[in-house]
């Protein structure tokens, strides 16, 4: 592939190196799937220490709030690629899960004054029992009738949350959520959320990165290229779909639980469709089928949609039109094209230097 | 050579973007605008948000307050609780932002409210419903609109006046038509009218109520109410009022203070006729009373108004006018350094100011501006807006 896209360096190459050595910071590894076993390379410090040093380097509430905001949505959009870029089985019923353990979280505190850390693994158990429930009929279906079971179970769930009052509020919803804490350590800025949900995230970062390593991540590889394949080769399909739908559930499931902690609200408008569609995007944008491209893609999409707010009514038109044209210059996602770009540049000087020596 | 150059231009570029005016004698005054310009809201927050930058224009002209001009940073928050939130930080980060006006929908309230309380900046919210929200007693959040208690006051009232005894309520799946209808039963029995609330409800995007309706029928003829509430705003009245008449029903409909847009008449037709409704003043300024203070005050806007854009004024636009009115006016009573605190406390002793939809009073006890004298009661005749009058309880 890297042969057939680019052949030569470009002097607009120049223009992107700035971009391009950024991206490097977060691009997946090509040989993820050839590897056997887990290595801590320089990499992954860099990831680290760039999370660690961001907000103290870039110190602002505003960048901290959009961070924690991006952080919450990048565990959801985790949650998906293992779903949709790993296993190939698309979900629109997301923001559901997203709800379910927000509510989880609103109920357990604000009710029965469980502390937050419990509520926290309550809600990712929560999200993967309903999904445990609703995957065992659903997942029987397949490409267009998975999305339009998952989207109505979506609408379920929202139509659930209104007519209960008793429970969730109805449509007013539950308030004066506590701030997340853990032994009386309150996370009560922008900066210590921030911390606390890139945290949870790394941790579930090297959660999936070790999953699709294992040999249950290379039987969803199996299944997503074929399912009759798959079970020729002694997989159980409909085992494998079941469970990376309850991960990906439950990891709805804990980001909805801080979501809730960080606004301290929780009602039915935030868990519509337009969460479950967004998500979606930011999983293709940020480029299926690895693990930190959605990650990118969801700290991508919540800056953008953040930084378009000053164009007021301009801002949905403008938003689509990026969305368009990012889709048609990159249709694999923005980090696998790059990635492709990147391992092309780097090797470049290496090939010239090579050439040079055969032509003397 | 051509490199020093280079280096020298850039640096003077860059010293000059340092040096730049910031805080200059007349740098303005900045107001946050957190809006729902996109979204289901756009239609009615492009009116604010034109009615705003309206009088804001008018204000500078005049050579601003103070002598320091007035200035509108808008921001676009998508109908998003998160993008609310975040918009709300971006403001509070500004030293120079003194105030943030809005988000419109209850539900993101909630979550700007709280972060105004934790950063110290007055907030200033349209349409607040939620009791949840209201029992906290917060310090930095205004009102500017007529709260559900208020309407729903004179809504007993108007039944009262009609002699209504059984009143049916059909209301709408949101906060805000939520607590009207219980604030009306809460009230109404209190004054012995029997109020029923439905358990059917409706969301705004509903087309059609006639499968809610149908299985309200029985009730209505069952239990013989004398009126039916049509607890809810925008397009569900009107369609609420045709799908009833369309089942044959002939009770007379009450509604809400939001039924007082043209819109509503243009989409129920004959269907509207003879619906009545508390209502603000903006909706029948000319029919108000010769010494009504307001008057005046809704003549000059509608007229400014109707040059500038080319449409009617509505009610939505006089809180453009009432917001902007109201900041102006504390700016002037501010002593001193303008401050984010001065700018409240002033905020908050507000007394008698003249907008459009009344008179406001604000006090540290009350973040809710405009009282019950502010309504009016309006019934649909001939396809428009007729006030009516009850001896006793204006």
């Amino acid at each position: 592939m890297v042969d057939q896209v680019h052949k030569e360096f470009r002097k607009r190459d120049l223009l992107y190196s700035g971009a391009l050595w950024l991206l490097s910071l977060i691009l997946p590894d090509p040989q993820l799937h050839y590897r056997r076993e887990y290595q801590f390379r320089k990499r992954d410090l860099i990831y680290f220490l760039t999370i660690i040093a961001l907000p103290m380097i870039w110190s602002d509430p505003h960048f901290h709030h959009i961070m924690v905001l991006a952080g919450i949505h990048a565990i959801l959009a985790l949650g998906l690629t293992l779903f949709l870029g790993y296993a190939g089985q698309i979900s629109l019923g997301q923001a559901a899960f997203f709800g379910i353990g927000a509510y989880t979280m609103a109920i357990l505190t604000t009710r029965c004054g469980v502390p937050s850390l419990p509520a926290f693994w309550a809600s990712g158990l929560t999200a993967s029992f309903f999904a445990y429930l609703i995957g065992r009929p659903i997942l029987k279906l397949k490409g267009y009738f998975l999305a339009l079971a998952t989207l109505g179970f979506g609408e379920i769930f929202l139509v659930m949350v209104r007519e209960s009052p008793g429970l969730t509020g109805g449509v007013i919803g539950i308030f004066d959520i506590p701030y997340f804490s853990l032994a009386g350590f309150i996370f009560d800025t922008y900066l210590k959320q921030y911390y606390l949900i890139w945290g949870i995230l790394m941790g579930l970062a090297l959660f999936s990165k070790n999953l699709i390593r294992s040999k249950m991540g290379r039987a969803f590889l199996a299944v997503a290229s074929s399912e009759d394949g798959a079970s020729a080769v002694g997989i159980d399909v409909s085992r494998i779909k079941l469970s990376v739908f309850v991960i990906g559930a439950a990891f709805a499931g804990l980001a909805g639980s801080l979501f809730a902690s960080v606004m301290s609200t929780a009602n039915p408008e935030t868990f519509s469709l337009n969460l479950s569609v967004l998500i979606v995007m930011m999983v293709i944008l940020g480029g299926m089928g690895n693990l930190y491209g959605p990650i990118a893609g969801a700290i991508f999409l919540t800056w953008l949609i953040n930084g378009l707010s000053r164009y007021q009514e301009y801002s949905l038109p403008i938003y689509g039109v990026i969305l368009i044209l990012l889709l048609v210059f990159f249709p694999d996602g923005i980090g696998t094209r790059l990635r492709v770009r990147l391992i092309y540049l780097i090797s470049y000087s290496g090939r010239k230097r090579r050439r040079e020596k055969v032509e003397l | 050579m051509k490199r020093k150059i280079f280096l020298m231009s850039f640096s003077i570029l860059f010293l000059m973007t340092w040096i730049s005016p910031v805080h200059a004698a007349k740098s303005p005054y900045k107001i946050g605008v957190n809006l729902e310009l996109t979204g289901p809201w756009a239609e009615i927050t492009k009116t604010l948000k034109n009615a705003m930058v309206m009088e804001v224009e008018k204000i500078n002209a005049k050579g601003g307050i103070n002598g320091r001009p007035l200035e509108l940073l808008f921001e676009d928050n998508g109908f998003d609780v998160g993008r609310a939130a975040a918009n709300m930080t971006k403001f509070t980060r500004d030293k120079d932002i003194l105030l943030v006006v809005g988000p419109f929908e209850d539900n993101l309230q909630a979550t700007t409210r709280a972060i105004a309380e934790r950063e110290k900046i007055a907030n200033i919210i349209i349409c607040p419903s939620n009791p949840m929200v209201r029992d906290l007693k917060q310090q930095w959040a205004f009102n500017i609109a007529q709260s559900d208690i208020i309407v729903s006051q004179k809504l007993v009232d108007l039944s009262i006046a009609r002699k209504y005894k059984k009143v049916l309520v059909f209301h709408g799946a949101w906060p805000l038509a939520q607590s009207l209808a219980e604030n009306f039963k809460r009230f109404g029995e209190a004054k012995g009218i029997k109020v029923i609330i439905s358990p059917e409800t409706h969301k705004p995007t509903d087309i059609d109520m006639t499968p809610q309706l149908t299985k309200m029928k029985p009730v209505i003829q069952k239990e013989k109410v004398d009126a039916f509430y049509a607890c809810t705003g925008g397009p569900p009245g009107p369609i609420i009022t045709k799908n009833l008449r369309a089942l044959g029903i002939k009770t007379p409909v009450l509604g809400t203070h939001a039924f007082g847009f043209g819109f509503i008449i243009a989409l129920g037709g004959e269907a509207m006729e003879g619906v009545e409704f508390p209502a603000a003043k903006p909706v029948v300024f000319d029919q108000l009373d010769e010494n009504d203070p307001v008057k005046p005050v809704n003549i000059d806007f509608d007229k400014r108004w109707t040059q500038r854009y080319g449409t009617p004024s509505d009610q939505i636009a006089g809180y453009g006018y009432d917001i902007i009115g109201l900041i102006e006016d504390a700016l002037k009573r501010v002593k001193g350094k303008v401050t984010r605190s001065g700018l409240r406390d002033a905020f908050e002793n507000t007394k008698g100011f003249k907008g459009t939809h009344g008179i406001y009073q604000f006090s540290p006890t009350e973040h809710d501006g405009l009282s019950k004298k502010d309504l009016v009661f309006v019934r649909i005749e001939g396809g428009k807006f007729k006030r009516i009058q009850f001896p006793g309880t204006e």
